[in-house]
């Protein structure tokens, strides 16, 4: 595997005082997809607006596809790489929602028949073709984040960052917007970064990565990380349902195992439910 | 009395190419000392009913009473000033409406302005910091330097330092994390307990909704599709399909195991260590051999 994202000893502060990033290190690979999950003020945004340029770091690098990232190369990285922040109400520019999503990709030298296919084909995976001539500050807070995502998906770039970008949709939304995940994925071109605290949009990633106090303090498949509980607490999160009712049935000696994944956890039961 | 909903409906952009009818003949009667959740999709109105309840959004027609004040649809409606201090509503993200430099300022701002003394909204600015859970030294500091969570705690102390009967709050726990809005959960449900007050939440999550509501309002395309009874509703699977709506995560995994292992369980169990116990049961006690 190639790596597409490597960083190296870096560290931001906002305040010359304290350090929302405090010497992170992290390698994302090509085409994979990395969950990142810490408590509200980890450094979790902050990490992703250091990736897209938006903040320039205090030490340390970043490299995006073999480019260090400076201030020569932010604009080419920025072609690569498509960000949804986690409050929509400060990524809108154009008039109409049309406009918008075409903002993007007027920077990318696109012809606008191909603008216009893209928009139409990432306007309806987000279930939006109603508004497309609608002003998007008039939208509500989860249909304007659908918007974000689809401008970020019509720039078609090798790496998406979603900052919480689903925190705001109902569950209806969320599973639109993880299905559309888990098709780029299937595609396989993309390399994708979610920033969640969905756990089940974790379960989805290949590899999920822990964020505390600006630093990476774990990282492994979802079903190793999901499940330490001590882990989870101590970054303000919580194992999933499957962990806890795994724990409780230990404790009647009726499965041996934690389970993460519920398919696997109601397995277990049906073999002991036949052997009983 | 609380608060009604009499054939309410509501346009956005009357008379425009953008308008949109976002309350359609909407009927609503809310007692008070509820718990109630509002839920729906994205775009079915949820914040446009809710900010009807303190008349910051007027009916289009229709009338809204609210405690004794009658709100007449397309009308001008006199001294509703008061309403919003029995009413208090929490916006989406209000932590984005802090403004002033302190953060006892911030909480004073709502008493000072329906005329209570400075000493004593000074007083109800402490009160209500306790309430939220926030140590009394955050008073001087600037709302700007704290925390998301702790910036949205202060927005909602400051709501409910004008000391309101209900307290309605749009998605007050998105974009916290999951230790974040636990805490913020558990606080509602106290101020419900402790305080009496009415609570009317719009939340996506159906975890929460199952753990402290007890009544389930649907909003699907501007028009009640559910009024009742949590559990009524999330045994109703016809209606969850029809809405798109979520089930709580244990009553997925407890479905899950019915068909899996063809049993029957209660599917109202609404803890693990419950879940545990009937599963132990059905499956012919505890296990002491293996
Ligand atoms: N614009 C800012 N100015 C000053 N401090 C900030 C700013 N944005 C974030 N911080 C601080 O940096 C730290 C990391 O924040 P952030 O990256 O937003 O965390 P997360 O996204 O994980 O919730 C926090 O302590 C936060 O208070
Ligand atoms: N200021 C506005 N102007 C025009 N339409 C609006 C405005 N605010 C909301 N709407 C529309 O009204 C409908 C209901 O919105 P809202 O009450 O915000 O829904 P919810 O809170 O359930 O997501 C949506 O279709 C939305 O697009
Ligand atoms: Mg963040
Ligand atoms: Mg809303």
């Amino acid at each position: 595997m190639k790596p597409i994202i490597e960083i190296t000893d870096l560290y931001f502060s906002y305040d010359n005082k304290n350090l929302a990033i405090n010497n992170l290190n992290l390698i994302i690979y090509e085409k994979e997809w990395v969950a990142i999950l810490g408590h509200n003020g980890s450094g979790k945004s902050t990490l992703a607006k250091l990736l897209i340029g938006l903040l320039e770091p205090l030490r340390g690098t970043i490299k995006v596809n073999d480019k260090i990232l400076s201030q020569e190369t932010v604009y080419d990285i920025r072609r690569e790489t498509g960000i949804v922040f986690q409050n929509p109400d400060n990524q809108f520019v154009g008039s109409t929602v049309a406009d918008d999503i075409a903002f993007g990709m007027e920077n990318q030298q696109i012809s606008r028949e191909e603008m216009k296919k893209r928009i139409d084909k990432y306007i309806k995976k987000v279930r939006m073709e109603a508004y497309l001539q609608h002003e998007p500050h008039l939208l509500s807070g989860g249909q304007k984040q659908r918007v974000a995502i689809a401008g970020a998906l019509a720039m078609d770039t090798k790496v998406l960052v979603f900052d919480e970008a689903t925190s705001m949709l109902d569950p209806q939304g969320r599973e639109d917007i993880n299905t559309l995940i888990q098709e780029l994925k299937n595609d396989g071109d993309k390399t994708i970064i979610s920033i969640t605290h969905d756990i089940k949009e974790a379960m989805l990633a290949d590899r999920v990565v822990v964020m505390k106090e600006g630093t990476v303090v774990a990282t492994g498949k979802p079903t190793e990380i999901l499940k330490d509980e001590t882990l989870m607490k101590d970054c303000g999160l919580d194992v999933p349902l499957t962990v806890k009712l795994s724990q409780e049935l230990k404790k009647y000696n009726i499965i041996n195992d934690i389970y993460v994944n519920q398919e696997d956890l109601v397995k277990s039961l049906w073999e002991y439910s036949l052997i009983k | 009395m609380g608060i009604q909903f009499d054939k309410v409906n509501y346009l956005y952009a009357r008379g425009t190419s953008q308008e949109k009818a976002a309350l359609i003949d909407i009927d609503l009667n809310i007692d008070l000392n509820d718990f109630i959740a509002i839920i729906g999709h994205t775009g079915s109105g949820k914040s446009t009913l809710i900010q009807h309840m303190n008349a910051i959004l007027q009916p289009t027609s229709g009338v809204v009473k609210i405690l004794d004040k009658t709100i007449i649809g397309g009308r001008k409606n006199r001294d509703i000033n008061i309403v919003r201090k029995r009413v208090g509503l929490v916006f989406q993200f209000p932590e984005y409406q802090l403004f002033e430099e302190t953060v006892e300022k911030d909480i004073m701002f709502g008493p000072l302005n329906f005329g209570v003394t400075k000493e004593e909204s000074a007083i109800k600015a402490r009160e209500a910091l306790k309430w939220v859970g926030l140590d009394q030294d955050l008073l001087q500091r600037s709302p700007l330097n704290l925390s998301g969570g702790q910036m949205r705690r202060v927005a909602i102390a400051g709501i409910l330092a004008m000391e309101p009967d209900v307290l309605v709050l749009d998605e007050p726990i998105a974009g916290l994390d999951p230790q974040g809005q636990k805490e913020m959960m558990e606080m509602f449900y106290n101020l419900h307990v402790n305080q009496q007050k009415t609570i009317i939440l719009v939340t996506h999550d159906m975890n929460y909704v199952a753990q402290y509501a007890n009544r389930i309002i649907v909003l699907n395309e501007g028009r009640i599709g559910f009024d009742g009874n949590t559990w009524d509703l999330f045994a109703n699977y016809e209606l969850i399909k029809k809405y798109h709506l979520d089930l709580p995560d244990i009553t997925k995994l407890i479905i899950d195991i019915e068909n899996k292992l063809g049993i029957e369980l209660d599917h109202k169990i609404n803890t693990v260590e419950n879940l545990a116990q009937a599963l132990v049961q059905a499956l012919g006690g505890a296990n002491h051999v293996r």
